[in-house]
């Protein structure tokens, strides 16, 4: 083993570098993730997240940078990094023409598990996931949460010290999405590195340890969840009026607000404290300002996404509808 | 163990999974054994007898003609077997499998050999099988033992070497890819 002067990385990335052509995809990024973690990188369509993985986990060779993953350069000692890492992709990597069953003996089979060993770990698995009953059903006839499901459990045949997971909700309804999360969490209380793409900031903010956020190949911010919610500007409340009369009064009354004449809103820098609201309202109710709606808005992911990937692009849109 | 008995034993659990894949959807092997047999029912059985009166000092009629055209349907069922070989391979590559194989610490070549082990036993089946409605049909080849085995012999080498070159065209990169490798 190697010595390490600092606590031991799962991940560790300097300088990454590719490129397809001369589309230049990741453009020197650089990660840290640590043992037992779990990591969130985050980014819209087209960032280079499946790039990275992919690079991570020795599907894609990088043109530079130095990459390190369980201790093992993935350049130079592919099968070592591999015999430790255990990846889910973004398309599912089950054999559809295999039962639930079958897909895992098969994946036990490559990890040389023996065959009563191997079959007690798939029958382990198929109970956890949930997937005993369809177990004998061949792949092709499973629901799309079934299939992330087998697809998880296939991966974690093998007890992968590390777990890249590439979108691993995406398609999933909600309960599904609850479901591996939980799944997720389990994974780390059992001592493994969760390294997980994601566009859907929810997600982050829930289960990652640490977020990155990658941006046309570079990263824009790298922390907590709380780290990243601090880099936006602070929260505000947004007021709807009835009528243009009382936006024009609550717009004069109120200093530092903005105001959307179409829409008749106003948003006003607060705290979103009760006594910031409290304080709001009795001075509109001094003016006898009529309001419709009132929502507070304390900075959340989205805003910080918004903030760091520049608002230009459809997708941005696309993901906060 | 050995990385030498490592690939062993990963190609055969390759071997396996194609060889279930077989048996569970033998579609694609039927249609490859298919093509052969019906050709051989229709030459000897509806056009054997006009055939068989051209063969001159050889004979005449459907039993001497089967003798005659026996050799070429069996080459052309180990031909036809790599079709769905190419076919099998091009499908697995495509799909997301074999990305989980790729990120595995699994012998690289284990894939591809159990592919070309499954196909051969395979085409060796429907070779039998072909072989057998041929002497049904009257096929009374004059091969000695020695002699059939060298035949057997060289099927299996023209299956190996057809079947790599099935599983070389159907891993090409030129070959219909929806699911291109390059995401980003």
């Amino acid at each position: 083993m190697n010595q390490h002067t600092t606590p031991p990385l799962a991940v560790s990335a300097t300088g990454l570098r590719k490129s397809f052509g001369d589309k230049t995809v990741l453009d020197g990024i650089d990660l840290d993730v640590a043992e037992g973690t779990i990591f969130a990188l985050l980014g819209p369509n087209g960032a280079g997240k499946t790039t990275t993985v992919q690079i991570l986990s020795t599907l894609l060779t990088a043109d530079g940078g130095e990459v390190r993953v369980a201790g093992h350069d993935v350049a130079q000692d592919q099968d070592a990094v591999r015999a430790a890492i255990g990846v889910t992709g973004q398309f599912s990597a089950v054999d559809e023409l295999l039962t639930g069953e079958e897909n895992l003996i098969l994946i036990a089979d490559l990890h040389h598990l023996g065959r009563s060993e191997g079959r007690r770990r798939a029958a382990e698995l198929l109970d956890r996931f949930d997937l005993a009953e369809a177990a004998t059903k061949t792949a092709a006839t499973y629901s799309g949460g079934m299939r992330r499901r087998l697809d998880l459990a296939m991966t974690l045949v093998g007890r992968p010290r590390i777990i890249f997971l590439d979108e691993p909700t995406v398609g999933l309804d909600p309960r599904s999405r609850r479901t591996m999360w939980q799944i997720v969490r389990e994974l780390v209380a059992e001592g493994a590195t969760i390294f997980l793409t994601t566009q859907y900031l929810e997600e982050a903010d829930q289960l990652a340890d640490r977020i990155a956020v990658l941006d046309r190949g570079r990263l824009v911010a790298d922390g907590t969840a709380d780290e990243l919610k601090r880099l936006v500007p602070g929260g505000h409340i947004r007021l709807r009026l009835a009528d243009a009369g009382g936006l024009e009064t609550a717009a004069r009354r109120l200093a530092g607000s903005s105001r959307d004449d179409e829409a008749l809103t106003l948003q006003v820098p607060s705290d979103g404290s009760v006594h910031a609201v409290r304080a709001l309202l009795a001075r509109l109710d001094a003016e006898a300002v009529d309001i419709e709606e009132l929502s507070i808005h304390t900075p959340d992911l989205d805003d910080v996404f918004l903030a760091l990937t520049g608002t230009h692009d459809e997708n941005h849109k696309e993901l906060i509808a | 163990m050995s990385s030498l008995s490592y690939a062993m034993t990963d190609s055969a659990t390759m071997l396996r999974r194609n060889l279930r894949h077989a048996l569970r959807y033998p579609s694609l092997t039927l249609a490859g054994v298919m093509t052969p047999l019906i050709i051989l029912l229709l030459f000897v059985g509806v056009l054997g007898d006009t055939l068989g009166a051209g063969l001159g000092r050889m004979g005449g009629g459907a039993t001497s003609y089967v003798d005659y055209v026996g050799p070429g349907i069996i080459l052309m069922t180990v031909a036809g077997g790599c079709m769905a070989t190419a076919v099998a391979v091009c499908v697995d590559m495509t799909g997301g499998i074999i990305n989980r194989f790729r990120t595995m610490a699994i012998s690289r070549a284990s894939v591809l050999t159990g592919h070309v082990v499954g196909s051969m036993v395979q085409t060796l089946i429907s070779t039998a099988l072909v072989i057998g409605v041929a002497v049904l049909l009257g096929f009374r080849p004059t091969a000695g033992p020695l002699e059939w085995l060298g035949v057997i012999g060289l099927l299996v080498l023209v299956a190996f070497a057809l079947t790599w070159l099935a599983v070389l065209i159907g891993s090409s990169p030129r070959a219909p890819n929806p699911r291109a490798t390059r995401r980003c």
